[in-house]
């Protein structure tokens, strides 16, 4: 760690030392909207310098244009005004976002409905994260089941897994697949592996539900019921390795039934992953020859 | 691990530094004290939370300097429950951000009880805990930085660095599994000294109306704890108690104490190029480029992705927005050779003979990797405003997925899935606004294991007097007759959203949602596969003032899942 602290150290002296003087934003309009200037001024926008904005307009003209008609006649009509269509007020963000790392915002499903300040306020500081919560309550909801990303801890917010100015499928903030994303943070699940879980390699969602499940590990189903969608049952974890009385038919013919009276039962009281622990994938083999070392077992 | 100390140096020395130099100051200080209690399960209860008492501080400050800002935020719950936050901005010039955030993670501790239920005359599996009274956890610390460095004299061009480690440092339970006599399994705690370290430099250039941006980043992952050994038992015959199975198990306690449970060491390169412009010809384009190397180092496996996309969208008249989105990507990967060892049996009728000699069944192969594949995605979006808020959106939604090797249907290596979705937004009064959405996928050969289950077909031409008579048909020997296939993904699936809010006033809002999902699979030879959610939501909330807020929602979820099980009634 210590070899990288260099990079923030280097930023933070390179910071105090570079430099040209600051402009109160804002001034002349402080004047009559000292309330909304002085929240302004703790924004991001407010400490903005000509250089970064395509006219040169810095402070409050930098969105609303020149004010030199409005602070000679004092009408609202000749400034550049928002609030009636949130989707329509973008374009004055775009300006200057639009070639910072929001170029695919048009192409993303907000963006016909939503505009920039649905999310952000721009007079004073925000929280756009929590602004989800007022049209996803119910993936907020999946949030506090008993297992869960550490969200409502605050150690998370949706913005660690989404990107909503991207437009890549479910606005994930990666532009590669689900599985990239989950393991930026989970790298040791990536592998690659020589034995693999196809399920794995194809989609993290086929067992995992991320934003929330009442089923351990965040998983769709508790085990083995979610092994049991796509594998069938070992003989063992229900079997009692030696015949019982009565008969079970299958296919019209009646056969011993070697699980027992309540073999099914404990079938059903097993964890695969108590034995197939490796269930990501594992570079070393399980010890069977017939199963050729890949039960994910080491 | 070394800890970051960095952060609580800087803080320091920001605060101390504040007050002598800031034109301008400003920020809030909370204090609290904590006090809670669990019963049950702590690992669900507080999983991400320390559960003794103590005081938290919670502040944040900013300063203004003539040349500088610097903000500190700051969220210390306990020693193990952390963040804090650092912005720095030099005249717009050299902007950072620095977060480090801390967090303790309770892990499960699994008691092995319920193997006792899925036995019953003969133990067939039975365990050990080496550490039965242990409590298993990690602490996660990450520390996040950017920054953004600008000219004034070049202002169109900006380089960014960024960088991203994660260390998780602990104990979690580790299990291992030993075979014949009987399977044991062994459970003990595993040292966990986890790194991931990313490190990214990015420059966007801007000009004209076009932007070009190309980053290029590298992540490793690094696991500095020893791993866990086990000497796996003897092999033995489970009844008999003789080395009649020796050909059977690659590996026993003649190998002494081999490791297990190992955490791949690997480095990850990732390029990524972006051009776009906000208005080609009434369009706002974007063309990206991916592409990374994923490589296992221990193994030297590499995994390589390349990947293109292209974006279009612009305005249809004045109350239409149209979007495109089109991606193709592909997935290579390393084919590994697997040399299974085979040694002979000791004792029997086939003594001196491996186990491919003895049933002609080959275990050496050629891994191919089920991630090799070749993608071709499609999204067409139309949106069209009825008036300001009030919206009506179509999407159609496609992908094709073809893999090189793993088959998800008898001869089929092609995944097709299709969405259409319709939805709007409505508001019809002021301060009330409903959404409602409904989605309907098809899903042609969704993914699935074709050789899932045993089909009662082989069963029933078994030439055994009963195959299901204990030691008259072996496991292996009806491996090759699972041709059933089995799924956990729907061939289709329909979802339906609704949704309404209602501002009271101008510091309280009232908010319901609906969500109901319903999929299914009729395509798998063991008939339907279905899985319904619902979800419903209550919530109010109101702000009287800015530094007060309530909040009080209620949630009501189901899911239900419906399969059908495949149990094979044979000894082996």
């Amino acid at each position: 760690m210590t070899r990288h602290v260099w990079i923030p150290a280097l930023a933070l002296l390179v910071a105090i030392a570079a430099g040209a003087g600051p402009k109160p934003p804002g001034e002349e309009c402080a004047a009559c909207h000292d309330t909304v200037v002085a929240k302004f001024g703790s924004t991001v926008h407010a400490r903005l310098r000509p250089f970064e904005l395509p006219q040169g307009l810095t402070a409050c003209a930098s969105c609303h244009g020149d004010p030199a008609a409005h602070l000679e006649s004092g009408e609202a009509e000749s400034l550049v005004r928002f609030g009636k269509d949130a989707a329509a007020d973008s374009g004055a963000c775009l300006a200057c976002h639009g070639a910072r790392g929001m170029s695919e915002w048009h192409a993303t499903a907000h963006a016909g409905e939503l505009g920039c300040t649905s999310c952000h306020s721009i007079h004073g500081s925000s929280r756009p994260a929590e602004r989800c919560a007022s049209c996803h309550a119910e993936v907020v909801a999946l949030t506090t089941a008993p297992s869960h990303h550490p969200i409502r801890e605050g150690k998370m917010s949706c913005a660690s897994c989404h990107n909503v100015h991207a437009a890549n499928p479910g606005a994930l903030a990666t532009p590669q697949r689900l599985n990239d994303l989950c393991t930026s943070c989970h790298a040791a699940k990536e592998g690659p592996f020589i034995f693999q879980h196809e399920p794995v390699e194809e989609d993290c969602s086929i067992c995992h539900t991320p934003h929330g499940s009442a089923a351990n590990h965040l998983l769709t189903a508790n085990e083995p019921f979610l092994c049991l969608q796509c594998h069938e049952l070992h003989f063992h974890t229900g079997l009692a390795t030696v015949a019982q009385s009565g008969l079970v038919t299958i296919g019209g013919k009646n056969y011993p039934n070697v699980l027992g009276e309540h073999g099914f039962q404990r079938a059903f009281g097993t964890k695969c992953t108590q034995c197939h622990t490796q269930i990501h994938g594992s570079d070393l083999p399980s010890q069977g020859v017939p199963s050729r070392g890949t039960g994910l077992v080491r | 691990m070394r800890r970051p100390r960095f952060l609580p140096l800087a803080a320091s020395a920001f605060l101390l530094a504040l007050p002598l130099g800031a034109e301008e100051m400003r920020g809030t200080v909370e204090v609290a004290g904590r006090s809670s209690s669990t019963d049950g399960n702590t690992n669900l209860a507080a999983e991400y939370r320390d559960t003794d008492s103590g005081t938290e501080l919670r502040a944040a400050i900013e300063g203004a300097f003539e040349e500088l800002y610097l903000a500190l935020a700051a969220d210390l719950r306990s020693d193990s429950d952390q963040r804090v936050s650092l912005t720095v901005d030099a005249s717009r010039l050299v902007r950072s951000h620095t977060t480090y955030t801390r967090l303790p993670h309770r892990l499960p501790h699994d008691p092995l009880d319920n193997l006792r239920g899925s036995i019953s005359d003969v133990k067939v599996i039975w365990s050990t805990d080496l550490e039965p009274t242990a409590q298993y956890g990690i602490r996660f610390d990450e520390l996040t930085n950017r920054n953004e460095f600008q000219l004034a004299s070049l202002p169109w061009l900006t380089v960014t660095t960024d960088l991203r480690e994660q260390w998780r440092q602990g104990h979690r339970q580790s299990l291992a599994l030993s075979h014949c006599s009987t399977c044991h399994l062994q459970s003990q705690g595993r040292e966990v000294n986890e790194h991931t370290r990313e490190a990214g430099l990015a420059a966007r250039a801007i000009f004209g109306g076009w932007s070009a941006t190309a980053r290029v980043a590298r992540r490793d992952l690094r696991e500095r704890a020893p791993d866990p050994t086990r000497t796996y038992e003897l092999v033995e015959h489970p009844a008999q108690r003789t080395p009649l199975f020796r050909d059977r198990m690659q590996y026993d306690a003649r190998n002494g104490a081999l490791a297990y449970d190992v955490v791949p060491t690997t480095s990850k390169d990732v390029a990524r190029v972006e051009l776009a412009n906000g208005n080609l010809g009434g369009f706002a384009v974007a063309l990206a480029g991916v592409k990374t190397r994923l490589t296992n180092t221990a193994t030297d496996n590499q995994v390589e992705y390349r990947g293109a996309s292209l974006l279009l969208a612009r305005r249809i008249g004045s109350k239409g927005n149209l979007a495109v989105r089109a991606r193709t990507y592909s997935i290579g990967s390393t084919d590994y050779f697997v040399d299974t060892t085979e040694p002979a049996a000791a004792a029997g009728p086939y003594a001196g003979k491996t186990y491919r000699e003895r049933y002609g069944l080959d275990p050496d192969f050629l891994r191919r990797s089920a991630i090799d594949r070749s993608v071709q995605e499609a999204t067409a979006r139309y949106t069209h405003r009825l008036r300001p808020g009030s919206t009506v959106t179509a999407q159609y939604d496609v992908r094709a997925i073809d893999r090189d090797t793993y088959q998800v249907a008898v001869g089929e290596t092609t995944t097709l899935e299709q969405r259409l979705r319709l939805a709007t937004t409505l508001r019809p009064a002021k301060g009330l606004t409903l959404r409602a959405s409904a989605s309907y996928a098809d899903i042609r050969h969704p993914f699935a294991i074709v050789d899932g289950a045993c089909n009662l077909e082989p069963l029933q031409t078994t030439p055994t007097s009963s195959p299901l008579v204990p030691g008259s048909v072996q496991y292996w020997q009806i491996h090759a007759g699972r041709v059933a296939d089995l799924s956990a993904s729907p061939s289709s699936w329909a979802e339906l959203k609704l949704s309404g809010t209602y501002q009271l006033g101008s510091s309280s809002m009232a908010a319901l949602s609906l969500r109901y999902w319903d999929g299914a699979n009729s395509d798998q030879d063991l008939n339907q596969w279905s899985r319904t959610l619902m979800a419903a939501t209550a919530s109010w909330n109101w702000a009287p003032a800015e530094t007060s807020e309530i909040h009080v929602a209620a949630s009501y979820g189901t899911r239900e899942l419906e399969q059908h099980l495949c149990i094979p009634l044979m000894d082996g």
